[in-house]
């Protein structure tokens, strides 16, 4: 929600500006990047604000690939510098090595993932399948609704992972294209409250001559586990830390843009509309149409994906007659979303039993319309009297290409 | 079960023989090792053959302390060298290489 | 005369077989860097030997990432502690095995020297992937018996000549480029020492037998890695910006049957039929390095 108290100090820009502005004003050491659409402009933009000497002491690589751009972070991370990069689908698959590996060894790297479709067949546009394909990896994971939020994460971010119980790296996803190349009015962070709401970055443990420490040692099983435990735990107390530090931005920069979820028109809603990311501007307008017609339709969007927010979930959902999730991707051979199977997991132990359906939609780009919403809708409220006819499903197939 | 691990250590096989009591530190958030700390680990036991002076022949080269590759040969006040039988694993290395001849490989007794 | 002990920034208790060349490539490096440096070392023998959690042999600063990114880890290194104002005099040196460093991770390596970081890369080639059970790397040398290249009825072992890696890293542009070997300590640790204080990335590839996975008694390690260069199979020279400055030269070489003879991997060519024109086809290599290096 935005301050109308802010509206003369936006400026119009491209998502993509907006977020690589964000990462300037977090101040990295080392930035590390490679080109591929949709997220190249963002990196276009810090080597500009480099080349204009306008963030101060960072080196920017440019890396040959992106399985040495997250490498080099991970070097870079165990000196002791804040670190940046952003990329995307097939460039995000690449690292999926080395993203384990710098979470096992806590450096908490950020990166903004410009969500694309992954290949075969190839394609550039949007939807979640390559951040959702890392979700075990051991990062946090953030998506956000629309450029404000994009570049009001990044700090927020930073400050939750590179807290000394958390130590784990974090992407913060936003849509490809439809945020990373949209010209929208957004609040520049401005630099001085920047400084104010992050502090400067000092970990505990750094590769240093003065006090020569082994980093990344040989684990047996005798170990291993505790390793894998304590990342848990790191994610377990990053639960309330989102929260916290949404709340500190707020304090500080006089903008919400809610904390591990957000509800809107849930109170009293009956049917619920659950989703991550950039649609949930769509669905909330087509939500607005219900309520003029007086129907309790409410949304619940999912801002922390990793760690997950099973508790604020289920109260969140607790009293709707039925709850509807969307999911730009899909785990093949489930036929599932997995925002869809991590919600109804959470409410398996719990005491809430109400219908719960999936949609996987919007894959590679495929546009999300206001009439397939209102059938979403529909179909949900059908199931809420009669029960379940389709668990889960893909939206707008078209059956005449098949 | 077949890990990756437990591949990779046929070749050093040694690896899953550590003596895992060692270990007393606490699994940190990250696995960060204090320096030179393996000396714990007393490798001296996996010796079959000990490597011995005869100061007699000993020119005080240095070369012995060189081409140990576990560190195990260590300077004496007087200009000699001694063997660290802790942690010495008999390879015969610096008996190979004394230019002297000074160093002998005897059978172990276990 | 007596001197003054170099201070070792290895310790002992490390678990590499008795014998051990990545030993030997690690205390070298660390005998020429001294204390102020930060080691960079993809997975592989030395790496799994000496960092058994939670101890370490390593009394510098040392990191472990991944198999394939050393090259990658060690530029991330160097560049954040230029901009943390780190940097100093601390040098930034990578050691990876031949197949972190000729196959796998060379994409990365090529990135590192290509970008220009300050630091040295020091690769100890063993000819095969020992860590996990002798395969076969694009290190091995012609008709060595790997478990992916084993000898058999049909075949000599490895059919390919080794990959001359020093090269690649040559035409890179880098201002020091230099082969070793660890039968040469004095010589190794000359040019890690110049090596590091070279700004700029630098290079040395040092030849690394390995008991175990060559076949020959612990003792011999040194040994044979002396035999290699006199024989010519293995030419040590360094080169600045591409052009050679310096060799070892041998007087007399040995025959390679000399260094062959010794290792239970070439054994087939002494057995099997047509082993003396495989034999002939290596001691080529040799004469040809002999006059391609001037190394006579
Ligand atoms: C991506 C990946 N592939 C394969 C492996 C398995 N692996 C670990 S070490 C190693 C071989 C190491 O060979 P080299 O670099 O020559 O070092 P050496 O052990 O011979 O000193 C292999 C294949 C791995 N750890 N990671
Ligand atoms: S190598 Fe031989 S001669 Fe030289 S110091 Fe050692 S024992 Fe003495
Ligand atoms: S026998 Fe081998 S390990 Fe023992 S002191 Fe001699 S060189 Fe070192
Ligand atoms: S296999 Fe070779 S490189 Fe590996 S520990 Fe043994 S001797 Fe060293
Ligand atoms: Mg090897």
């Amino acid at each position: 929600m935005i301050n109308p108290a802010y509206k003369d100090k936006m400026v119009v820009v491209e998502g993509s500006y907006a977020v690589a502005h964000s990462a300037k004003t977090c101040h990295p050491n080392v930035i590390s990047a490679y080109p591929i659409t949709p997220q190249t402009h963002i990196v276009e933009n810090l080597a500009q604000f480099i080349a204009d000497g306008e963030i101060p002491n960072c080196e920017y690589l440019n890396v040959e690939s992106e399985f040495s751009a997250i490498s080099s972070l991970i070097g870079a991370a165990a000196v002791g510098a804040r670190t940046y990069s952003a990329t995307t689908s097939q460039g995000l698959l690449l690292m999926h090595e080395a993203l384990f590996n710098a979470s096992g060894m806590r450096f908490p790297i950020i990166m903004t993932i410009a969500n694309r479709a992954v290949s075969a067949p190839i394609n550039i546009w949007n939807d979640h399948q390559d951040s959702i394909s890392q979700r075990d990896t051991g990062w946090i994971q953030l998506y956000v609704e629309d450029v404000q939020e994009a570049s009001d994460t990044l700090p927020q971010i930073y400050k939750i992972a590179e807290d000394n119980e958390i130590m784990l790296p974090g992407m913060v996803c936003m849509d490809g294209f439809i945020l990373s190349h949209v010209y929208e009015p957004v609040v520049l962070l401005e630099q001085n409250l920047v400084d104010n709401f992050l502090p400067s970055f000092h970990p505990e443990n750094m590769l240093d001559p003065e006090d020569p420490k082994t980093f990344g040692a040989f684990a047996t099983p005798d170990t291993y586990e505790e390793f894998r435990y304590l990342q848990e735990q790191a994610m377990q107390k990053a639960l309330p830390k989102i929260e916290a530090v949404a709340k500190e931005f707020e304090e500080v920069f006089g903008r919400f843009h809610g904390g591990l979820v957000d509800g809107y028109m849930i109170e009293d809603a009956e049917i619920v509309i659950m989703s991550m990311g950039s649609v949930l501007g769509t669905v909330k307008d087509v939500v607005d149409q219900y309520r003029a017609k007086g129907e309790k339709i409410g949304v619940l969007k999912v801002r922390s994906f990793r760690p997950f927010p099973k508790e604020q979930i289920i109260e969140s959902i607790q009293n709707a007659h039925a709850v509807v999730v969307l999911d730009k991707n899909i785990s093949i051979g489930t036929n599932e979303g997995a925002l869809f199977s991590e919600t109804k997991s959470c409410l398996y132990n719990s005491k809430v039993r109400i219908p719960l359906v999936g949609y996987t939609l919007g894959h590679g780009g495929r546009d999300i319309r206001i009439e397939s919403i209102v059938k979403v809708i529909e179909g949900t409220k059908a199931a809420a009297k009669a029960g379940i006819m389709v668990e889960s499903q893909f939206l707008d197939l078209k059956e005449e290409l098949l | 079960m077949t890990t990756e691990a437990s591949q990779d250590s046929t070749i050093c096989p040694e690896i899953s023989k550590n003596d895992h009591e060692t270990i007393e530190s606490k699994v940190t958030c990250c696995s960060v090792c204090k320096p030179g700390s393996t000396l714990k680990n007393k490798t001296g036991g996996w010796r079959n053959f000990r490597p011995v002076y005869n100061y007699e022949k000993c020119t005080k080269c240095g070369i012995c302390e060189i081409v140990c590759p576990d560190m195990s040969v260590k300077p004496r006040e007087d200009g000699f060298f001694e063997h660290d039988y802790d942690y010495c694993k008999g390879c015969g290395i610096c008996a190979n290489e004394c230019p002297e001849d000074a160093i002998g490989m005897i059978l172990e007794k276990k | 005369m007596t001197k003054v002990a170099p201070k070792m920034y290895l310790s002992s208790g490390h678990s590499g077989c008795a014998g051990c060349c990545d030993a030997f490539a690690a205390k070298f490096t660390l005998m020429g860097a001294g204390p102020n440096c930060i080691v960079v070392n993809p997975t592989g023998c030395l790496e799994v030997m000496s960092t058994p959690f939670p101890l370490s042999s390593w009394k510098v600063p040392w990191i472990h990432s991944l198999f394939e990114n050393g090259g990658a880890v060690a530029s991330g290194v160097e560049a954040a502690l230029k901009a943390l104002g780190k940097k100093n005099d601390t040098k930034v040196i990578a050691i990876g095995g031949d197949g972190s460093t000729m196959d796998i991770g060379i994409g990365a390596i090529s990135g590192a020297f290509e970008r220009g970081h300050d630091f040295t890369y020091i690769c100890m080639d063993n000819e095969a992937y020992m860590n996990t059970g002798i395969q076969r790397s694009s290190g091995t040398p012609y008709d060595a018996s790997t478990t992916t290249s084993p000898a058999g009825k049909f075949s000599f072992g490895n059919p390919r000549p080794k990959k001359n890696m020093p090269a690649i890293i040559a035409a890179h542009g880098s201002p020091y480029v230099a082969t070793t070997s660890i039968g040469f300590p004095r010589d190794m640790i000359r040019k890690v020492k110049k090596a590091i204080e070279i700004v700029g990335p630098t290079y040395i590839h040092t030849h690394s037998p390995c008991t175990t996975g060559w076949g020959f008694d612990t003792s011999k390690t040194l040994e044979i890695a002396k035999l290699a260069v006199e024989t010519g199979l293995w030419p040590m020279y360094d080169m600045e910006y591409g052009e050679i400055t310096q060799v070892r030269r041998i007087k007399d070489p040995k025959p390679v049957e000399e260094y062959l003879r010794t290792q239970k991997r070439f054994k087939h060519l002494f057995t099997m039929e047509g082993g003396e024109e495989e034999i002939q086809k290596i001691q080529d290599t040799a004469d040809w390095n002999i006059k391609h290096y001037g190394l006579k």
